[in-house]
């Protein structure tokens, strides 16, 4: 299970990828957390299983969809509420309802 | 004339030169005979009879002496002349008034009736009229109990003139070959009562004068008689479509002397067209034993096109319509039949461009745009705005998509789970289509006592259930409830895929439910299956019970003995309504017994919505702090109540405004917010969200596990609501109630309300760590948005090794603003939360390694820039306070990330 957050400079998204790297549990299997900035977002996206924006550039939703659609990938904005408690364990709860999907 | 007519003739006479005289002493049998020269026996006889027959008084002594009744009133009196017959017929009173009076002076005419002749265009009616002449006759004894109607049509027989004589007249033995026997003809059979020729311009002269001399004499000869003649008493009505001034039947005419002319339909009113359509369609309705719906296109055309054959004719043509109307409404699988213009002729669909100039005509009948619903039972539904009959029944809806999914070679275990969860959807659009109406139209639909069984079994179902049921629900279960007899006459399946989930999920609505069946078994004899009981019991379970169209309560209370009832009664008055309610407090009433009063009436006037409480002075706005802390109504209290206030506040009430919106609008009408009263109760509520703690077994357990709660978890100040509720239902209404004001974030307890937007922790959950923590998530999450700033910072006090995070909050809170004016928004929490969590991130990356910049993509760098340069302009020296204060140095770009976000929002 590989993991991508996007966000403005790839900055806060990395506090969060940090907590929700704590929050993996065994049973999840392996899973690959990366944050990285908007603009490296078309570059990367096809290597990973599923998609989280942050609550700040929920605008760029649209035009990744269009990308994530072609590679099937799900794609969503991450609940402001758990980015803004950072609440790792909620963000990667998730990502991986996402790929349940 | 008859000898008793005589008779009765001459003590009329002898009875009117003794009144004349003084006195009316009466007349003796002898008298009359001496004077008539009969037989006195005789005399009497006849004296009795007329006695008998009311006409005469009879006074006992020697002689017995006879007087005239002047109490009897002969049939020719008005009030009797006007017979139901005649009045059923259409246009008694407009075109056909005429015909009618003359039909009746024909029969009425002493002493056996006139013989009439009468004359129309084809299909006009002219048998009808006749028979219905026979049966007023009949009626008023113009004719004997026993006299005959028969019909006999002349052009039957005309080129047979023999034929047609031995028919009309009679054959005597012998009179040809094979009148091997004396045969009475129709003559014979019509004696005492009425011979109707039809198409009698079509009788040949033989037969012309055999029927005159029947007229003149009442004497006749069966064919083949040569001597002897025969008598008949017959009263004689021809018909003939032919010009009366024509040279065959002017000889006619000067015989029979009643000419009754009966009017083309163009002749006749456009109203008196309309009734007999609806008279036709409701027949063929009742024939079917299906609902017609007629298109007002429809309707129109056959209200306007040239209708050639009269009356018959348009029976025909709508027999014909209905006929194509049937086949393809049954083909298209519905339970009415549709007739549609396309159902129609094409001469009478074109009528419809002759409707120019005669809107205005068909709308005082009724006859707009909307279809019109013909049902058997003598009705006639004229449908408003909405077509209600026209949406199909559930049992419609679940045929035609079991079809569907038949085709599509489904498995029927799969149509059953899809029919299944269609079910419920389908059950809401139902029920979503019956706001509208009101039980007048209901009572078009829906037989009235069926009606009046839901009605009594829904408010028994409310108190069992503790529910309140929305109009919408009423409706909807009698509607659907008569589709169900409906179909359950017509021998069709009734069919409920959810049967097994209902009763399982819903045993006690399922349970009321089965009352229903009892009654509808007792008062119609018709067993519902389980299925249809299944049915009802999700009428039963339906959400958004609370009607809709309850109103916030009103109460004025006032001190006097009266002032607060005579300001409501003005009100109420005024706006022709019963809302507000007044209490009097007198002066000498203790407040401890004013509050239970004034605790029951409101209690009383709520209705879920929560109630307005007006008063002028002193405790009563405490009183509505202390009820609702009691009872949990929502109370919106203000003072110095005055009838323009009360009258806005029950105004305002009235329209289908919350609370809140009736206060506010209070205050403002009032200019109330000038005042320094404020509604404690409002402002504390409004800012806090709530739990829950709820037990079916009382206060007390939900007291003990607030405790528990509230010692292993940060509650960030919500405050913990303890319940003691009985039931479910209860507790959704609390809900409710308490959902006005304020957010529940989650319900602990015992008892799950099982609502989609609130979630649940049973006891059990609360001594669960993981789902404790869960519970704190929830509250967490409700506080955060509060305050972000305040919450962002404990986050990243909590989170991060950054220092100094309250002095950093602040700044990013400036540069939020600044942003903000420059931009000349507001920049939305998310986004906040986004910039704060980002400029937190650089600061403290900055920290551990003051070479750290990020570099942006030059062409993207140039995309932001561009057109935004003053904006650029504006943001430089943004991060100032925050690079000295943590002595770093944020890179140019950053100044760009920021407005990538910002920009693009």
């Amino acid at each position: 299970m590989k993991i991508l957050l996007v966000c403005a400079a790839g900055m806060s998204t990395s506090l969060v990828v940090e907590k929700m790297k704590k929050a993996v549990k065994p049973e999840y299997g392996e899973v690959v957390i990366d944050a990285v900035p908007v603009d490296r977002f078309e570059e990367v996206v096809k290597d990973y299983d599923v998609v989280l924006l942050g609550p700040q550039i929920r605008y760029k939703k649209k035009d990744f969809e269009k990308i994530t659609g072609e590679f099937g990938i799900p794609l969503e904005v991450i609940n402001p509420t758990d980015y803004g408690m950072v609440r790792g364990d909620k963000i990667l709860e998730q990502a991986l309802k996402l790929t349940q999907k | 004339m008859k000898r008793i007519d005589t008779v009765y003739e001459t003590i009329k006479e002898l009875c009117d030169k003794q009144l004349m005289k003084g006195k009316c002493t009466g007349v003796s049998a002898y008298e009359v005979a001496k004077l008539l020269n009969l037989q006195r026996t005789n005399v009497s006889a006849d004296l009795n009879k007329l006695c008998k027959e009311g006409k005469l008084i009879k006074i006992e002594g020697k002689p017995v002496l006879f007087r005239i009744n002047n109490g009897f009133k002969e049939n020719v009196n008005q009030n009797n002349l006007l017979s139901e017959e005649f009045n059923n017929l259409i246009g008694y009173d407009a075109s056909l008034k005429g015909p009618i009076l003359a039909a009746q002076a024909a029969i009425l005419y002493p002493p056996r009736g006139l013989n009439t002749l009468i004359v129309g265009e084809t299909g006009v009616g002219k048998s009808m009229f006749a028979e219905l002449m026979y049966r007023y006759a009949k009626k008023i004894g113009r004719i004997s109990p026993d006299g005959e109607f028969i019909t006999f049509n002349c052009a039957d027989y005309a080129n047979n003139p023999q034929l047609l004589i031995s028919q009309l007249f009679g054959v005597k033995k012998g009179a040809y070959t094979g009148a091997d026997r004396d045969r009475d003809g129709l003559v014979a059979k019509a004696d005492g009562g009425i011979l109707f020729l039809d198409e009698v311009h079509r009788l040949p002269p033989e037969g012309q004068e055999m029927l005159f001399t029947l007229m003149d004499k009442g004497i006749y000869k069966a064919l083949g008689e040569v001597d002897n003649t025969r008598k008949a008493n017959v009263l004689i009505i021809c018909a003939t479509t032919e010009n009366p001034e024509s040279a065959l039947l002017k000889t006619f005419i000067r015989r029979i002397p009643v000419l009754i002319k009966l009017p083309p339909l163009r002749e006749r009113t456009l109203k008196e067209r309309y009734e007999l359509l609806k008279f036709f369609l409701k027949n063929e309705a009742t024939r079917i034993g299906r609902y017609i719906i007629v298109s007002a296109n429809a309707l129109k055309s056959l209200l306007l096109y040239d209708c050639t054959n009269n009356v018959g004719g348009l029976k025909s043509d709508i027999q014909l319509a209905c006929a194509r109307a049937f086949l393809t409404s049954t083909m298209k699988g519905l339970s009415s039949v549709e007739l549609r213009s396309a159902d129609l002729p094409e001469y009478v669909r074109i009528a419809l461009r002759y409707v120019n100039g005669k809107e205005a005509q068909l709308r005082e009948m009724g006859i707009g745009e909307n279809e019109i619903i013909f049902k058997g039972n003598e009705t006639i539904e004229v449908t408003p705005s909405t077509n209600i009959e026209n949406e199909p029944s559930i049992y419609d809806m679940i045929d035609n998509k079991r079809k569907e999914l038949i085709e599509k070679g489904l498995s029927s275990e799969e149509i059953n789970f899809l029919i299944g969860v269609d079910i419920n959807s389908y059950f809401r659009r139902f029920i979503g289509r019956f706001d509208s109406i009101n039980n007048d139209e209901l009572y078009k639909i829906v037989d009235k006592q069926l009606v009046e069984t839901v009605r009594s079994f829904l408010s028994e179902a409310s108190k069992n259930l503790d529910r309140l049921f929305a109009s919408k629900t009423f409706f909807g279960l009698c509607i659907h409830l008569s589709s169900t007899m409906e179909r359950m006459k017509k021998g069709l399946p009734i069919v409920n895929y959810q049967l097994e989930e209902i009763q399982k999920s819903h045993p006690e609505e399922y349970k009321e439910a089965l009352k229903l069946k009892d009654m509808i078994k007792q008062e119609w004899d018709i067993e519902l299956p389980d299925d249809e009981v299944g049915y009802i019991a999700m009428f039963l379970t339906l959400e958004d019970t609370i009607d809709e169209n309850t109103h916030v309560g009103v109460v004025v209370a006032m001190h006097g003995s009266s002032t607060a009832s005579s300001m409501v009664d003005v009100v109420n008055k005024l706006l022709g309504v019963s809302h507000a309610k007044g209490y009097d407090m007198p002066l000498d009433q203790k407040p401890e017994e004013a509050l239970l009063r004034l605790k029951d009436l409101i209690m009383s006037v709520n209705n879920g919505k929560g109630v307005i409480l007006l008063y002028d002075m002193g405790s009563f706005g405490m009183m509505g702090d202390v009820i609702y802390e009691e009872t949990g109504i929502p109370i919106r209290s203000m003072d110095m109540v005055s009838t323009p206030i009360a009258l806005e506040a029950t105004r305002k009430a009235l329209f289908n405004t919350t609370l809140d919106e009736v206060f506010d609008g209070l205050k403002l009408a009032s200019g109330y917010d000038s005042r320094i009263q404020l509604d404690v109760r409002r402002e504390k509520s409004s800012q806090n969200s709530i739990i829950l703690s709820v037990c079916a077994t009382g206060l007390g357990s939900a007291v003990k596990l607030k405790n528990y709660v509230e010692d292993r978890i940060d509650l960030r100040g919500i405050e913990i609501l303890p319940l003691g509720v009985t039931n479910k239902k209860v507790f959704v209404n609390e809900i409710k109630n308490i959902k006005d004001n304020r957010e529940i974030i989650a319900v602990i307890g015992s008892i799950n309300p099982g609502l989609y937007d609130i979630p649940f922790f049973s006891a059990a959950d609360i001594f669960r760590k993981e789902r404790l923590s869960e519970l704190q998530y929830f509250i967490d999450s409700s506080c955060f948005k509060n305050d972000i700033y305040k919450n962002m910072e404990d986050v990243l006090e909590k989170e991060m090794v950054l220092y100094d995070v309250t002095f950093l909050i602040q700044e990013i809170k400036t540069i939020i603003i600044t942003i903000g004016e420059v931009m000349n928004r507001k920049i939305d929490d998310d986004t906040s939360v986004g910039i704060i969590l980002h400029i937190a991130c650089l600061v403290e990356r900055m920290l551990k390694d003051s070479s750290y910049h990020n570099t942006m993509k030059e062409d993207v760098k140039k995309r932001v820039i561009q057109g935004n340069e003053e904006i650029y302009e504006k943001f430089q020296g943004i991060f100032n306070p925050i690079e000295e204060h943590y002595n770093i140095k944020i890179g140019e770009d950053e100044i760009l990330y920021l407005m990538d976000i910002i920009l693009q929002v």
